[in-house]
């Protein structure tokens, strides 16, 4: 029963831990690339 | 006479010739019902086949359908692949313009995990409990990689228990969503998300990937073929490889794996007591995972003026796209004008994220 109690807290705080992780990343990537470049103008 | 005494009708089995009935049933969904056709179908084909007596299609290192099941399966070669054509159709687009919807389909996870605990307490192996929970996540290929990995005794039952579930989420979610929303919060109308560039996706898959597999090492087979699918989309350069993803590959993996999980359900193996188990939590996982959602998006709304629309948590699920559909139309059944199906997609494909990463934590523990 212990194993699985450790494997429960660590699924789920793993999975909101990695989806977290990746809402960050998604953040820093709009502020990398989250604007178009501007047109070169002829 | 040595033709008769070899007759495959003579080691017929009233258990076999249940099977044939359960394959039959598929095969009448797929066609008539149009239920998950790509899947049942072959699937059904593949339990009847398996239960002709005397056949050996299954038969460990000679059988044709085995060496399908194990170079396919077995190997991990075709779930991963699947991802890639899975990477290929997707457009995260919805997700990057509202980012906080990914952790609904964080929330939907916890169904696997409640799942995972009852089916231990039930008497399940730790291994079998957690190939029984995953079919919460709706995700067929994560749900066959994993029990492929875990108990491959239960590969059969619980894909059939999912893409089963997946086929019917019209009939399973809407009334747990009904049940769990106000009238007043089916009508809320979410805020249109920014626009996102095409710098952005396609940085994404490049930035998901090397983030989820630094974190949970284990999901990198199908997290690294889903991002490389995508990044095959969003790139633009090479059109080729991404058609062939999306479709001609897609399809004969399809086929391979259709027939072989089907073959792995023999009489022997399927008609066990405990299969009854499993299709009953599988359907308990989807329904609390189908609830989470709901119930985080409401917990959300507790903290910022910029609502959502907790039926749109339902969606964290995977089943893509068909859990975004449901969300729409109930959704619409509130209010007509009331388009939810860009803002569903976004938990939608954060779940079959966070299944990756549920199964990927369940594999690096266990296995």
């Amino acid at each position: 029963m212990q194993a699985a109690i450790e494997i429960f807290i660590n699924g789920i705080s793993g999975v909101f831990i990695g989806l977290t992780v990746l809402y960050a990343a998604i953040k820093i990537n709009k502020l990398i690339a989250g604007r178009e470049p501007d047109k070169e103008k002829p | 006479m040595v033709f008769f005494e070899n007759m495959g009708l003579l080691a017929l089995t009233p258990g076999m010739v249940f099977m044939w009935v359960i394959g039959l049933v598929l095969i009448y969904l797929a066609i008539t019902k149009k239920y998950e056709p790509l899947l049942l179908l072959p699937i059904g084909f593949g339990i009847l086949i398996t239960n002709l007596p005397l056949s050996s299609l299954m038969a460990p290192g000679e059988g044709l359908i085995w060496r399908f099941y194990h170079y396919g399966i077995e190997w991990e070669v075709i779930p991963p692949l699947i991802f890639l054509g899975l990477g290929a159709l997707t457009d995260f687009g919805a997700l990057l313009a509202q980012p906080r919807l990914i952790f609904l389909g964080a929330a939907a996870q916890v169904g696997v995990y409640v799942t995972f605990f009852i089916a231990y307490s039930m008497g399940f192996s730790l291994e079998e409990a957690a190939t029984i929970g995953i079919i919460g996540g709706a995700d067929g290929p994560t749900t066959i990689y994993l029990a492929a990995k875990l108990a491959p005794h239960l590969l059969g039952a619980c894909a059939v228990a999912a893409y089963s579930y997946m086929a019917l989420v019209p009939l399973i979610m809407p009334p747990i969503m009904k049940l769990l929303t106000t009238d007043a919060e089916r009508k809320i109308r979410m805020k249109k998300g920014r626009k996102v560039t095409a710098r952005e996706k396609v940085f994404f898959p490049i930035i998901a990937a090397m983030v989820i597999i630094l974190l949970v090492p284990a999901s990198a087979p199908l997290i690294a073929m889903f991002m490389m699918g995508n990044l095959f989309r969003e790139s633009k350069v090479v059109e080729r490889l991404n058609e062939t993803s999306q479709n001609s590959l897609m399809n004969i993996v399809t086929i391979f794996l259709g027939v072989s999980i089907g073959a792995t359900m023999s009489a022997d193996v399927f008609l066990r007591k405990e299969v009854i188990f499993i299709f009953f939590l599988g359907l308990f996982a989807f329904m609390i995972s189908t609830a989470s959602g709901i119930m985080l998006a409401k917990f959300m709304n507790l903290f910022t003026s910029n609502k959502i629309n907790p039926l749109v948590g339902a969606a964290g699920v995977s089943a893509v796209p068909m859990a975004a559909r449901v969300v729409q139309k109930v959704g619409a059944e509130a209010d007509k004008g009331n388009y939810l199906l860009m803002f569903a997609m976004g938990p939608n494909i954060a779940g079959v994220i966070g299944t990756v990463i549920a199964a990927g934590i369940f594999i690096s523990i266990l296995k």
